[in-house]
C-alpha cells in the first residue's frame, strides 16, 4: 500500500490522460474537473463482504419485483403496503411504461447502492440508485492503473480482482437481448459521465452510439454502422436520463433521444438497461419501504439496514421530525446528486420555522434521517494523512442472476466538515478492495 | 347497436421543404366490447415506415417517419365499426391513478367555492353516477361553449373561472370536479356522428362501471359515439404528435367524418 501512495501523483496524472473526468453544469456552464484519486484503498474483509452482498442481492431483487408490481398488477399498493399517494405523486412513475413486462422481468439490471459504516460497525443503506447509476469505471480504470504501478502490491495482498466488470456487463446484457447487438448509448461528449460510457463500451464489446447512430424502423431499432449498413439493435445500455429517451413519448423537446424507442420496447423488441420508469423505486419517499418490500416479495427478513427514515406522511413521524428537528438530516425527494439535503442543526431559527412549514404543508415531499455518525476514513492530503467521511457504491447486477460486483466506488468528500460525498459536490474516489479470503 | 364509418384525416403543408419528421397518431378506434372494428384502413404518405404500436393506457398508436424532404404530408385512418353503448367497460385496474389530480383538472378556488356554494346537496347523493350527472347539469348552467378563448394548456380551473371553453375544457372542469369527489374519472378522445373536428369528454367509474359523459353537448354517451384514447387528461390522448427539423410555417387541415349505416 505504500508503494501506491508514492505514486499518488502518478496516478492521477495517468487519470487525467485517459480522460478520467467529471462533468458539471453550474450557471449553464458546461465545466470539466478531474476526479482525484487517493490511493489509500478502502479494505473490506472476506466475511464482511459475503454478508453485505447476501443483503444486496436481497435487497435489489425485492426491488425488481416491486418495479414489476407497480408498472403491471399494483398488488403493494391494494395490499396496502405502500400507500397510494406514494406511487402516483412521484415523479418516478412514469404512466408511459404501465403494462410493459421487460425481458427477464428485470427492470433494475445495474443497481448502484450507496451504504455508509457507522462507528458503531454496521453497514447503513442510504439510497438506491437504480436509474442510471455511474461509478463503476473509477475503480476499475484506477485498479488497473495501481496494479500497473505496483504489481507486488497485489500479489502480497489478497484482492478480489475487480476487472471483470465488463464482462458481467456483458453477461446481463446478453441474458436480457431480445436479438441483435449490444449497445452503449452515450448523449455525447458533454454528458458529465463520458468517460465511463466510452469506457464500458470497450470494456463490454458493445457499440458506442450516439444519438444520430440509432433509429427505429418498423417494429426493431436499427444501428447505422459506419459503412451505412442497419444492424438490429438486442440490448441498449441508455446512459441518458428517461425525460429525454423518446421525444414521441417523453420530453418533446430532446434532440438526444430515439423517437419512437417505447413502441419498439413495448413491443418487448428491444432491452433498455435500466428500465425507464425506474426512478419510482428509487425515489427517496418509496426507501422507507424497502425493507417492508423484503418481507412482501420474499417472505424474508432484511438482511441490511436502512438508515432510521421518518415520513411526515404519517402523523406520528411528523411530530417525531418536529420534535427532533436539530438532529435530523431532512431530505428534499425531489432532488438527487446531493442537492436538496439540510441538516437541523445547521439553519438559522428563521429557515427552520420555514421548513418545518413546508413539511407540515408538503409531507409527502420530505423524508428525515438520523444522522448517522459514520467512520472516517484515511485520505491522503499532501504529505499528511488527514481523516474525511467517505460512502461505498457497490454495483448489483441483474440478468437471469443478480450478482455483486466484488469491488465498489468509495467516494470521500475533501471538506472536513462535510458529510456529502457526492462527486458532483467537489469528492475524490479512492479504490475498493474486497479481501478474497 | 349500430353501425358506422368514419375518417380521420390530416394533411399537412409545410411552406419549405422539412425533413426528419417523426409522428405518433392516437386516432384508430380502440378494439373492445363496445366497439368492434369491422374493418380498417391506413394511408400514410409520404413515408419511411409506419406501424401499429400502444401507449401506456393501451391506446392504439400509428408511429413511424419521413426522413427525406418533403412539403406535403397526410395521415388517412378510416374504417367501420360496431359500436353497442349497453357493453360497459369495468377495468379498474388504473382507479388509483384515475383519481389524482392532474396540472390540467386540479380545481382551484372557484371551481371549490362553486361547489361548496351551489352543489352541498351533492353529498347526499350516494351513487357516483348520480353525483356525475348532476355536476354536468350543473356544469351546463356555468360554462358557455366558445372557440378561441382557451388553448391547449388552459386549465379546469381557467376555463371554469372564465366560464368559457371547448370540450377540452368541459371534459377536464367535469374530471377536475368528480376527482374532487372521490370518483375516478378518465378523459376519452375520440369523434361523434357528424361532421368536423374530433371530440373529447368524460367517463366516470360507478358500482363496477364505466359511464360516458359528454359535458360539452350535455348528454350521455351512446352508439354514435367513437373512442380514440383514454388517459388522465388531454395529454395522455394527444391526436396527434409530430416532430420535424426545418424553421418554416405550416398549415393543418383536420377532417373528422361518422357516419350512420345501420
Amino acid at each position: 500500500m505504500d508503494k501506491l501512495v508514492i505514486f499518488k501523483d502518478e496516478i492521477n496524472q495517468l487519470l487525467a490522460r485517459y480522460g478520467v473526468k467529471f462533468g458539471i453544469y453550474k450557471n449553464n456552464e458546461f465545466h470539466e474537473q478531474l476526479f482525484p484519486f487517493d490511493p489509500i484503498p478502502r479494505v473490506i474483509e472476506h466475511e464482511e463482504f459475503e454478508e453485505l452482498e447476501k443483503g444486496l442481492i436481497q435487497r435489489v431483487n425485492a426491488l425488481n419485483q416491486f418495479l414489476l408490481d407497480v408498472y403491471t398488477d399494483q398488488k403493494i399498493v391494494k395490499d396496502g403496503v405502500v400507500p397510494v399517494d406514494y406511487i402516483f405523486t412521484s415523479p418516478g412513475f412514469l404512466a408511459q411504461c404501465q403494462g410493459i413486462v421487460p425481458p427477464e422481468h428485470i427492470f433494475a439490471h445495474i443497481a448502484g447502492i450507496d451504504l455508509v459504516k457507522g462507528k458503531d460497525e454496521t453497514w447503513y443503506v442510504l439510497e438506491d440508485n437504480l436509474r442510471v447509476p455511474s461509478g463503476a469505471s473509477y475503480p476499475m480504470i484506477a485498479r488497473s492503473l495501481c496494479r500497473r504501478a505496483s504489481p507486488n502490491t497485489f500479489r502480497e495482498n489478497s484482492v478480489e480482482d475487480n476487472r471483470n466488470y465488463g464482462s458481467m456487463l456483458r453477461t446481463v446484457m446478453d441474458d436480457v437481448n431480445t436479438g441483435g447487438i449490444n449497445v452503449v448509448f452515450t448523449p455525447g461528449r458533454y454528458n458529465a459521465a463520458f468517460f465511463e460510457h466510452s469506457y464500458l463500451a470497450e470494456k463490454t464489446g458493445a457499440a458506442l452510439a450516439f444519438p444520430s447512430d440509432i433509429e427505429v424502423n418498423g417494429d426493431y431499432l436499427y444501428y447505422k454502422t459506419y459503412s451505412g449498413a442497419m444492424r438490429r439493435i438486442g440490448a441498449i445500455y441508455r446512459r441518458i436520463s428517461d425525460d429525454f429517451l423518446d421525444p414521441m413519448t417523453f420530453r418533446e423537446d430532446s434532440l438526444i433521444g430515439i423517437p419512437h424507442l417505447m413502441e419498439v420496447y413495448r413491443k418487448g423488441n428491444v432491452a433498455l438497461l435500466n428500465a425507464p420508469g425506474n426512478g419510482i423505486a428509487d425515489d427517496k419517499g418509496i426507501y422507507y419501504f424497502v425493507p417492508e418490500m423484503i418481507r412482501y416479495y420474499l417472505g424474508e427478513e432484511p438482511i441490511l439496514h436502512n438508515a432510521p427514515t421518518y415520513l411526515p406522511f404519517y402523523e406520528k413521524d411528523r411530530e417525531y421530525v418536529l420534535e427532533h428537528f436539530d438532529d435530523l438530516v431532512i431530505k428534499d425527494v425531489a432532488e438527487a446528486g446531493g442537492y436538496g439535503v439540510v441538516f437541523g442543526n445547521k439553519l438559522s431559527e428563521k429557515e427552520k420555522e420555514m421548513l418545518k412549514e413546508k413539511i407540515c404543508i408538503e409531507s409527502r415531499r420530505f423524508i428525515a434521517q438520523e444522522v448517522i455518525d459514520f467512520q472516517d476514513m484515511k485520505v491522503l492530503d499532501g504529505d499528511s494523512i488527514v481523516e474525511r467521511k467517505a460512502d461505498l457504491r457497490v454495483f448489483v447486477l441483474s440478468g437471469k442472476e443478480t450478482k455483486v460486483w466484488k469491488s465498489g466506488l468509495t467516494r470521500f468528500t475533501r471538506n472536513p466538515n462535510s458529510f456529502v460525498v457526492n462527486s458532483s459536490q467537489g469528492g475524490g474516489f479512492k479504490d475498493t478492495w474486497i479481501l478474497s479470503r | 347497436m349500430h353501425q358506422l364509418t368514419f375518417l380521420y384525416r390530416q394533411d399537412i403543408y409545410f411552406q419549405e421543404s422539412v425533413t426528419n419528421h417523426q409522428f405518433t397518431y392516437r386516432c384508430i378506434p380502440k378494439r373492445e366490447p363496445r366497439q368492434e372494428i369491422l374493418d380498417l384502413h391506413v394511408n400514410v404518405f409520404p413515408c419511411d415506415f409506419w406501424a401499429f404500436g400502444q401507449d401506456g393506457f393501451l391506446n392504439r398508436t400509428i408511429y413511424g417517419r419521413r426522413s427525406r424532404e418533403h412539403e406535403r404530408f397526410y395521415l388517412e385512418v378510416s374504417g367501420t365499426i360496431q359500436t353497442d353503448w349497453q357493453m360497459y367497460d369495468t377495468d379498474d385496474r388504473y382507479n388509483p391513478l384515475l383519481l389524482m389530480q392532474t396540472s390540467l383538472t386540479v380545481p382551484g378556488i372557484t371551481m371549490k367555492d362553486g361547489l361548496e356554494k351551489e352543489m352541498s346537496f351533492l353529498q347526499k347523493e350516494k351513487r357516483a353516477y348520480e353525483k356525475a350527472r348532476l355536476v354536468m347539469d350543473w356544469m351546463y348552467d356555468h360554462f358557455v361553449y366558445e372557440k378561441g378563448i382557451t388553448g391547449v394548456n388552459t386549465t379546469a380551473e381557467q376555463a371554469f373561472a372564465s366560464g368559457k371553453g371547448v370540450c377540452q375544457d368541459y371534459a377536464h372542469a367535469m374530471i377536475g370536479i368528480c376527482r374532487y369527489l372521490g370518483i375516478p374519472a378518465r378523459y376519452v378522445s375520440g369523434a361523434i356522428i357528424g361532421e368536423g373536428f374530433s371530440h373529447a369528454w368524460v367517463e366516470i367509474y360507478s358500482e363496477g362501471k364505466w359511464f360516458g359523459f359528454d359535458p360539452t353537448n350535455h348528454l350521455l354517451v351512446d352508439d354514435y359515439y367513437i373512442t380514440f384514447a383514454r388517459g388522465r387528461d388531454s395529454r395522455d390522448c394527444i391526436l396527434n404528435k409530430g416532430t420535424f427539423f426545418g424553421r418554416c410555417a405550416e398549415t393543418q387541415e383536420i377532417k373528422v367524418i361518422v357516419e350512420v349505416i345501420k
